[in-house]
């Protein structure tokens, strides 16, 4: 119902509900408001919007105020303009009249409205009260003698977040916003309270005091952390990206981001940028800084050599699902040329005979009634999917199969906790209960391994006749990294099919699809990447990835270790300098221009804001010269339009699936039979995606960068096993390898599942775990 | 979110969860974080005072997050949240008591007890308070005892017969109960 009233002497006409401000916004009539905010719910309480409402005794709150039919509001009149004068004198009155060394001066919108409705010298004579500073982590920084107490970022962490990790404790003069007990802010969106925070009250860590906002350059970019894509502004100053703040959008994206993609950029400036061009002496002793001539030419060389040498089949080809489109397209035409077949960007799959799944449909995603996810941890993987869904108005049934309990992250009617071994089984009997049919090359399964006792208690039916057309099932990383990836994703898909529902991935990476699609995949003559590191490899090329990319790293290092050959084009030297022959130091985002696709599908051309730093250049003009040097055709090029024009061609020409390879499982026998065989757990943890992420000073102190450097199990399993929280493990896989490192309890975790990201592993889906005996000298 | 079992000076009794239930059957299935101020009380009952694992563990009982729960119990002045002594005296110094000589009150209290607002004496007897408006506007000041009993009208000349009055009340009266809180409540009180 459509109702009118008059503001200013304009009539608005808005639907019935909306509040004054809404209906003031349509007509450009401002209102000063400080804890109004149009994502989260209204709490009045900072009474900055005071209007005049005629026939009303008293002036008003605008934004907790409803439109009425009829109503004439003034936002100018002279009761209006006395309330929100006398409003800002006691705002005024124990806030710190120091905006020259706070770090939010101007930008701060106290400050601002200060300006307009304050007076210029303070009444107030008496005793300003001091409130001490909290310590909310390595993102956030406080100044609460600052806080107005509009509640905005107490809102955020409830509403948003999901998670109330800080509240305003005490009343009146005593209030304060603390979390308890000394605690820290963990959200992976807490960043967005800095944004949210109308005064400079929370304030970002990383970016306290390093330059003013009128200092600041902004430039429009996409985040490539994750396949959500945000929209990001970047700001720079001396050719420096100094911060990362969300765009405003109206559709999916909304007005916040991750933490990842707003801190990552600490990692632009890390000690180990790769700054120079290197190669390794002939000796091959020490890695020197050369010109780009000589890198290039010895890299062209050393490639051609190899292929002539030992055959192209030899050589391979890794590309970080970061990189831009443009940057795998040429890295493929590099690989054609020389005859190469081996490529991938799929650096974090074992098992890769069977369907493929990519993307996340959004609209999909939001129509959909149901949603079904398989080993996913989506306030992990997609940080505002997470938050999206938490939103209470969408009433969504979701439903999860996965070894993690992320019921704390998204409103869950039923899951299912389960060991990733254990994700085909259970999707088969989804199917089976539906009616469906498997096809025959699931059938080679051998379930029966890592059978679950339980199994079949487990509300298989329950979820089954939830699941109609109307779902969407989406895969995760920790079904990702599943022994048996392929034969989830084939179960998966039909299931889908069954259903006649959508299927989406959650861990396609920053630009997955986009490299995919320009090629960074192998021909079916090819390996994919978990072969290539098996393949003894005499020469290998990095695209913007390094070893801790890798899922298996320990064979990845070998495979370059071994390696006659390895260049590695890249923005950070520490990973890679002791395995590479010749080292171009490449781009990071924020400083190429490129094309990147996100999970939904969008391409998003984007411009450098930043020159590279130093010798640095960006990936395509390596890739470009590179090829020049390897004489392939076409690289002749001075531009990106000519390369996005043969992006569209190999777009349309790519969009035939890869054929459906026979299912074969890897050997699951694993460990002594004694112990108790755990499943690695195998989602990637949330800062340590990629090369940018894990040079992040920042993020790297966060709780969750933390937890993430040790062992977790279930604390049933640790009792099981007699572990303490914080004892020495040793962890050992089938192929003789172990590792120590210390164990934690998380009783979010599956029985029988292992977190943990391995180091000197190589078969990881069969663990076995002993207490070490800790030398004490009684 | 590694929750290790709680240590037993934190759980409460099973009659003390018993009462937090009873209050959270009053309200509609899911909204059990509506209890939360009884439920403090309870346990504030039991405990002598709200201890910042006291509360946390109310909140984990009631699945609402800590800082909520602390919020509520920052807020309201009955709560307490350091230990108190046996007899917590919380005078009004609101705007009429205030004005009917609740500082000469408080002046005359202090002196007496040798404790300033917010103390509690050394033997453990007396805590003394600064309370908000107990609604007894017409007898004040007024002061109400261990958040129960009020007593109106105390002037300063009535402190003596009044703290008097207070500490036979304590002696003679709930003698079953303050031992059973004993039994349960260590002598950590203090």
């Amino acid at each position: 119902m459509k109702i009118k009233l008059e503001i200013n002497g304009k009539t608005v006409s808005v639907n019935g509900g909306a509040t004054i401000m809404e209906a003031a916004q349509q007509v450009n009539a401002y209102i000063p408001h400080f804890c109004y905010h149009e994502k989260l719910s209204i709490a009045a309480n900072c009474r900055m919007c005071m209007v005049d409402v005629e026939k009303s005794p008293k002036a008003v709150p605008a934004c907790a105020t409803p439109a009425l039919d009829g109503m004439v509001v003034r936002t100018d009149s002279e009761r209006a303009k006395k309330a929100q004068h006398g409003v800002m004198e006691f705002l005024l009155i124990n806030h710190p009249l120091d905006c020259p060394i706070c770090d939010q001066g101007g930008e701060c919108q106290l400050q601002d409205l200060a300006v307009g409705y304050g007076i210029s010298r303070s009444r107030y004579q008496e005793e300003k009260r001091v409130v001490f500073e909290k310590n909310l982590g390595p993102l956030i920084s406080t100044d609460m003698t600052r806080c107005i107490h509009c509640t905005r970022c107490v809102r955020f962490g409830r509403e948003v977040a999901g998670i109330m990790e800080l509240g305003m404790t005490g009343r009146g003069e005593h209030a304060e916003i603390m979390p308890f007990v000394e605690r820290t802010v963990n959200s992976e969106l807490s960043g967005n309270m800095i944004d949210i925070c109308p005064v400079g009250a929370l304030t970002s860590k990383p970016f306290r005091y390093s330059a003013r906002t009128w200092e600041l350059k902004n430039h429009s970019s996409v985040a490539t952390h994750d396949s959500w894509g945000s929209h990001l502004t970047i700001q720079v100053k001396d050719n420096l990206v100094k911060r990362v703040l969300p765009q405003k959008s109206a559709d999916i994206h909304e007005h916040w981001i991750s933490d990842r993609d707003r801190f990552s950029y600490e990692g632009l400036t890390s000690a180990d940028r790769a700054l120079a061009p290197m190669a390794r002496t002939t000796g091959g002793a020490i890695l020197q800084e050369t010109s780009w001539q000589n890198a290039m030419q010895m890299s062209a060389q050393e490639l051609k050599a190899a292929c002539e040498k030992y055959g192209p089949d030899k050589v391979g080809f890794f590309v970080s699902p970061r990189a831009s489109s443009e940057e795998a397209l040429l890295t493929n035409r590099i690989a054609a040329h020389l005859g190469c077949h081996n490529i991938d960007s799929r650096l974090r799959q074992y098992h890769f005979a069977g369907e493929e799944v990519s993307g996340l449909d959004i609209n999909a995603l939001m129509q959909a009634k149901t949603i079904l996810f398989i080993g996913a941890e989506p306030a992990r993987e997609l940080p505002l999917l997470a938050a999206h869904l938490r939103q209470k108005k969408k009433k969504k049934k979701i439903f999860s199969i996965g070894a993690m309990n992320i019921g704390t992250q998204v409103p869950l009617a039923e899951q299912i906790l389960t060991t990733p071994n254990e994700f085909s089984h259970l999707l088969e009997r989804l199917l089976t209960t539906l009616g469906g049919k498997t096809s025959a090359e699931c059938l080679t399964l051998e379930n029966d391994l890592f059978s679950n006792a339980d199994s079949n208690k487990l509300p298989i039916e329950k979820i089954a006749t939830k699941l109609s057309a109307d779902t969407i099932i989406c895969l995760g990383d920790s079904a990702r990294a599943a022994v048996n990836y392929g034969v989830i994703a084939t179960l998966a898909k039909q299931l889908a099919t069954h259903l006649g529902c959508a299927l989406g991935s959650l861990s396609d990476g920053g630009n997955g699809i986009g490299v995919r699609r320009a090629g960074a995949l192998p021909t079916p003559d090819g390996m994919d990447s978990a072969k290539m590191l098996r393949a003894d490899l005499r020469a290998i090329v990095l695209l913007r990835c390094e070893p801790a990319d890798f899922s298996e790293q320990v064979l990845a290092k070998r495979a370059l270790q071994n390696a006659d050959f390895v260049c590695a084009i890249t923005t950070h030297s520490s990973g890679v300098n002791k395995f590479v022959s010749t080292l171009l130091p490449a781009a990071e985002f924020s400083e190429t221009d490129g094309t990147y696709t996100n999970g939904n599908n969008e391409t998003n051309v984007v411009a450098a804001a930043v020159p590279p730093p130093e010798k640095a250049r960006p990936g395509w003009k390596i890739l470009r010269l590179l090829g020049e040097y390897l004489s392939v055709e076409g690289f002749d090029f001075n531009d990106l339009s000519a390369v996005r024009g043969w992006l569209g061609a190999q777009q349309s020409a790519q969009e035939a699936p890869l054929p459906v390879q026979q299912v074969a499982l890897p050997n699951k026998q694993g460990g002594t039979a004694a112990l108790p065989v755990f499943c690695l757990y195998g989602g990637v943890p949330l800062y340590n995606s990629d090369i940018l992420v894990r040079r992040a000073t920042a993020l790297q102190k966060t709780n969750y960068s933390k937890s993430a450097r040790i062992a977790h199990l279930h604390p049933e399993d640790m009792q099981q096993n007699g572990l303490d929280e914080g004892s020495t493990i040793r962890i050992c896989d089938s192929e003789g390898n172990e590792e120590q490192t210390t164990i934690a309890a998380d009783t979010l975790l599956a029985r029988g599942v292992l977190r943990f990201s391995p180091r000197q592993l190589t078969a990881v889906h069969a663990l076995t775990i002993q207490a070490v005996a800790e030398e004490k000298t009684a | 979110m590694s929750e290790a079992m709680p240590n037993a000076a934190i759980v409460l009794s099973a009659e003390a969860l018993a009462a937090i239930d009873y209050e959270v059957a009053k309200y509609p299935a899911g909204k059990q974080a509506s209890a939360v101020m009884s439920a403090l009380r309870i346990a504030q009952k039991e405990k002598g005072y709200l201890a910042n694992e006291t509360i946390e563990y109310v909140a984990a009982y009631l699945s609402i997050p800590a800082i909520r729960a602390f919020e509520v119990a920052t807020f309201y002045n009955m709560y307490d949240l350091k230990p108190v002594g046996q007899n917590k005296l919380c005078l009004c110094t609101n705007l009429p008591c205030m004005l009917n000589g609740a500082l000469k009150t408080a002046a005359e209290l202090k002196k007496q007890l040798g404790i300033d607002f917010g103390e509690t004496t050394a033997d453990g007897e007396w805590t003394l308070k600064e309370g908000e408006c107990f609604g007894a506007c017409a007898a004040a000041p007024a002061i109400i005892v261990n958040n129960e009993k009020m007593f109106e009208n105390i002037t300063p000349d009535k402190v003596a017969t009044f703290l008097q009055e207070v500490a036979e009340q304590n002696q003679n009266k709930p003698a079953a109960q303050s031992q059973s809180k004993e039994s349960t409540n260590p002598p950590d009180k203090i």
